[in-house]
């Protein structure tokens, strides 16, 4: 209400300055007395001129104020952050910031500003600091009380005492709390995770299960673990106590590890029963093992590949004088060495993160034995690519040996030599070793590269033929062999590429791309999916060697909530989308077969470390303002207007501070001894006091 | 006033004259028409047969003789490392830069005449390729020791054909080069003459797995390595001994191993066992 009012009084506004004034009314004083007591002719008169001459520098003025007093504020905190989106919370909030806002509207000379509490990513529910922020705009004699709705999990409550009394601003701060008293829930918590981790070790990740809100000690609880899509495994833990997890780093790139604790009975959220670590596996060095046939021109394209690579150990195996060409030259004339291949083949052959055989022939060199081993290494894991010539047809080629069984096509007997140029196939189009090559063949068009000459021929083919030859015969065969991979070049002509023959071609790509999809670097999956975080975005790109159509994938926001997501096609092979992150946390995509995670913000965000509604945090505050907890589950409380001096709150009912504040609007002004009235008085006076005097 | 000094200017810079490349372009036109007409029209490298079977390669100098033992040379080590090594290499080739597709061919040894014509524009392009790509040019002024006068001004030639080519900074071969150990351990590099001093890259460049694009020697090493068609060597070796000839195919050896395998024997896996043999 605007209750404007009036008030008059009279003001003396001296013009000079009070001493001086005081100085010559005592001496107007001592003279007018002198004159007085001596009973001088027209003292009276003088007396009146002095007193007139007084009065006029005291300059007395009638003053009319008109004055309106001031609506006071309240402030009402809204927290719309992630915890609040459990269960009906937002609900209640809702409804009670409705009917707030309902009787604020009721009460006189009362204006309520509502302040939405935002989530803050990392930093949780930062109510304080909004409220700082709005408080800081209301003057303070203004303030009536502040009205928080949330479900107290506050992060930036004050909690040192100073704090705490300028927190509230010094009217009544109320707390009502969404959700219910005594809540539990059960969290993951991650204690310990490393983000990097080496190639071929393992990391610890410490957590710990914890029950929130629950009176027993610990517990037993099965907890589930999934890594990268594979099958989860479970494990029974005690809660409250450490618990470490040996996470085997199988792979350059991000690992993921989910972790899932079962469910507590009633317990508020099932959110932050998850915790997600992600695990940054980079390699140490590249262990590399070229075990190369008879020397020819297209030899060292390996080497200088490879030796160009400062993160590659390579090791080189080569025969360079055949047994039967022993031409009796003394051992110290001699610069070749017995090779250490027991060492090699079979003591450290696992330590190799890649082998590859370029033209090799097994004349009796290495024993089936040691070939056997090689083959075991492939299902068990290892990466083998193969560049072969004519020695792969016939009695010494590689695929009569053992290793043979782990080889993708066998030789028909055939060696075509003919000029022609490599193809990407349709599958090579959309293989992350052959994808988007430069130069390569279009729709119809040969592709830019340099002609080879000859092409070793198979048959029957397994895995993916990504390159062809002459009449679209296989080229480039990649193929899965148990755990591991296996690469096939049915030429040895790549080297004329590095030379630059007829142009050349992009043979480092192929062979780096190769080599790093033997190595299973995640960058070159060609069944993928992938998310990133790219600045208040997830970025999501998907990569499959089928046809047709990418999948829509289901998106599952940190706070629960799912929606499909439609996927554009970016290229062979290649689909991807984005969409706005507007949840700090995990958020879980998912094409039906495989799972991406991102972490926006902190992986495990401390809006999700507590889900119970608390009054716990804000206490300190409410408490030390004088204002009241209400659990909105419980009543909705009323509205009241109270005096400063008065409590703040009752039984069913929070207070708002009354605090009559005012401006003032108007201010008439009269000067009640106009100086010519004074000047009339003053010199009519002294006239006839003079004459008086003279007479 | 302002043109007037404008004319002075120019005039005082000489820049009133006729355009100097006017009168150049007429003789320059004229040699580059020579150089067409002058030079063999067809290639003789067929890529097919280069590109399937690994073989060495001579610059042809123009100069009959000089052409026949860099021949007779290449098929003799041919046939030496062939009997030797597990390396089977082909027929050797004469080819010339610029005509020919150097791309197929590991080495190129180059016998330094004082009367064979520069490179052209054409030939340094594919010659600079040719060492970029990972080759090696070997070349032989084969004027050491007893050989001095019998190939006169030929370190002139020297420099006047690698004018314009990207010839790395050089140093004499140090005693634990790969060229030492690369097949045979070897401590000097004999040819028909010895004494000659033989350089290589003196920063080792990684992304060519620390091979020298350029080998420069003066031993002669063609003509040691020479046979004729009787299986004879028909160029007897200064001083003499057989020991200097089966030096000088060891060295040939070496050479392309060290063209066909690059840097292998300094391979980290190879050093303890072969400092063990050489005593150190």
């Amino acid at each position: 209400m605007d209750g404007t009012r009036t008030l008059a009084s009279v003001a003396f506004d001296p013009l000079l300055p009070t001493p001086l004034f005081v100085a010559l009314g005592l001496l107007a004083g001592i003279a007018v007395g002198l004159a007085l007591w001596r009973r001088a002719r027209g003292a009276w008169l003088r007396a009146f001129v002095a007193a007139v001459l007084l009065l006029a520098l005291a300059n007395p003025r009638l003053v009319q104020e008109t004055r309106r007093s001031l609506p006071d504020v309240a402030v009402l905190l809204v927290d719309q952050t992630a915890s609040q989106r459990v269960g009906d919370r937002m609900a209640v909030t809702e409804a009670a910031r409705r009917a707030i806002e309902d009787r604020a509207r009721s009460l006189d000379a009362l204006e309520l500003r509502t302040v939405v509490v935002p989530d803050a990513g990392a930093n949780g529910t930062r109510l304080f600091e909004a409220l700082g922020r709005a408080l800081a705009e209301v003057p303070r004699g203004r303030l009536a009380g502040t009205i928080a709705i949330t479900d107290g999990q506050i992060h930036d409550a004050p909690e040192e005492a100073e704090a705490i009394a300028r927190a509230s601003g010094g009217a009544p701060f109320h707390l009502l709390l969404t959700g219910r008293r005594g809540e539990t829930d059960r969290r993951v918590r991650v204690l310990d995770a490393p983000p990097f981790g080496i190639v071929g070790r393992s990391v610890e990740v410490r957590l710990v299960v914890e029950d929130l809100g629950t009176a027993g000690g610990a517990d037993g609880v099965t907890i589930t673990q999934r890594r990268d899509g594979e099958p989860p495994r479970q494990a029974r833990i005690r809660t409250g106590e450490a618990h470490t997890i040996r996470v085997p780093i199988e792979r350059a790139g991000q690992t993921v590890l989910e972790i899932e604790a079962e469910p507590l009975a009633g317990e508020v959220s099932l959110l932050n029963n998850r915790a997600v670590v992600a695990i940054n596996g980079v390699r140490d060095r590249l262990r590399v093992l070229l075990v190369s046939g008879e020397p020819h021109a297209g030899q060292r394209t390996w080497r200088r590949l490879l030796k160009a690579d400062p993160n590659v150990d390579l090791v080189h195996f080569t025969i360079l004088r055949p047994p039967e060409k022993d031409d009796l030259t003394p051992l110290s004339e001699l610069a070749l060495i017995a090779f250490p291949v027991r060492e090699l083949f079979q003591v450290k052959l696992r330590e190799f993160d890649l082998i590859i055989f370029d033209r090799f022939a097994n004349r009796g060199i290495l024993p089936p034995s040691y070939l056997r081993n090689i083959a075991e290494y492939v299902r068990g894991g290892g990466g083998l690519f193969l560049s072969v010539g004519p020695e792969y047809v016939g009695p010494v080629s590689l695929f009569n040996t053992p290793l043979g069984q782990v080889l993708p096509a066998s030789p028909t007997g055939r060696i075509g030599e003919a000029p022609f140029r490599a193809r990407v196939t349709e599958v090579g189009m959309r293989h992350p070793i052959t994808a988007a090559l430069p130069g390569a063949n279009a729709a119809e068009a040969e592709a830019a590269w340099g002609r080879w000459y000859r092409r070793i021929d198979v048959a029957a083919p397994r895995g993916q033929v990504l390159m062809s030859g002459p009449g679209g015969e296989p080229l480039l065969i990649a193929d899965r062999v148990g755990e591991g991979r296996v690469a096939l070049l049915l030429s040895d002509q790549i080297w004329l590429w590095s030379r630059n023959h007829d142009g050349g071609g992009p043979q480092a790509e192929i062979l780096r791309r190769a080599a790093h999809w033997l190595m299973k670097e995640p960058d070159l999956e060609e069944e993928d999916l992938r998310a990133r975080v790219d600045g208040e975005r997830i970025v999501v790109e998907r990569r499959s060697l089928a046809e047709g159509p990418p999948p829509s994938l289901t998106v599952t926001s940190p706070s629960g909530e799912t929606r499909m997501l439609a996927l554009e096609q970016l290229g062979p092979g290649r689909a991807g989308a984005e969409f706005m992150a507007d949840q700090p946390g995990v958020w879980r995509l998912t094409d039906g077969s495989r799972l991406a995670f991102a972490a926006v913000g902190a992986g495990n965000p401390r809006e999700f470390l507590d889900l119970r509604a608390l009054a716990e945090p804000a206490l300190p505050v409410v408490q030390r303002s004088g204002g009241g907890i209400v659990w909105l589950a419980d009543q909705l409380p009323e509205l009241r207007r109270v005096a400063a001096d008065r409590p703040a709150r009752g039984p069913g009912w929070i207070g708002l501070k009354r605090n009559r504040d005012h401006v003032v609007t108007g201010v008439a002004d009269l000067p009640l001894m106009p100086p010519w009235a004074a000047l009339v008085l003053i010199l009519g006076a002294a006239v006839v006091a003079w004459r008086r005097e003279g007479q | 006033m302002l043109s007037l000094d404008l004319l002075i200017a120019l005039w005082l810079r000489g820049l009133l004259r006729a355009p100097a490349p006017a009168r150049a372009a007429a003789p320059a036109a004229i040699a580059l028409f020579l150089v067409f007409v002058a030079a063999p029209v067809s290639a003789q490298v067929d890529p097919m047969r280069a590109a399937l079977e690994t073989r060495l390669a001579f610059v042809v100098t123009g100069s009959p003789e000089v052409d026949r033992v860099s021949r007779a040379g290449l098929v003799g080590l041919t046939d030496f490392v062939n009997r030797r090594t597990a390396a089977n290499l082909a027929e050797p080739l004469g080819v010339r830069p610029g005509l020919d597709d150097l791309s197929f061919f590991p080495l190129l040894y180059w016998p330094v005449t004082a009367d064979q014509a520069s490179p052209d524009e054409r030939a340094i392009e594919a010659l600079n390729a040719f060492m970029r790509d990972g080759g090696i040019i070997v070349f032989d002024t084969r004027d050491a020791g007893l050989g001095r006068g019998m190939n006169a001004g030929a370190s002139a030639a020297l420099q006047r054909l690698t004018r314009g080519l990207a010839i790395p900074e050089l140093h004499p071969v140090p005693a634990d080069h790969v060229l030492t150990r690369a097949f045979y351990l070897l401590s000097d590099f004999p040819g028909r003459y010895v004494g000659g001093q033989t350089w290589v890259q003196r920063h080792e460049d990684r992304a060519n797995d620390s091979v020298s694009p350029v080998v420069i020697g003066a031993n002669d090493w063609a003509a040691a390595w020479a046979v004729d068609e009787a299986g004879r060597n028909p160029y007897a070796t200064v001083p003499g001994g057989a020991r200097q000839r089966l030096l000088a195919y060891r060295f040939g050896v070496n050479l392309v191993m060290y063209a066909l395998t690059g840097n292998y024997k300094g391979d980290q896996v190879h050093v303890p066992i072969i400092l063990e043999r050489l005593g150190q």
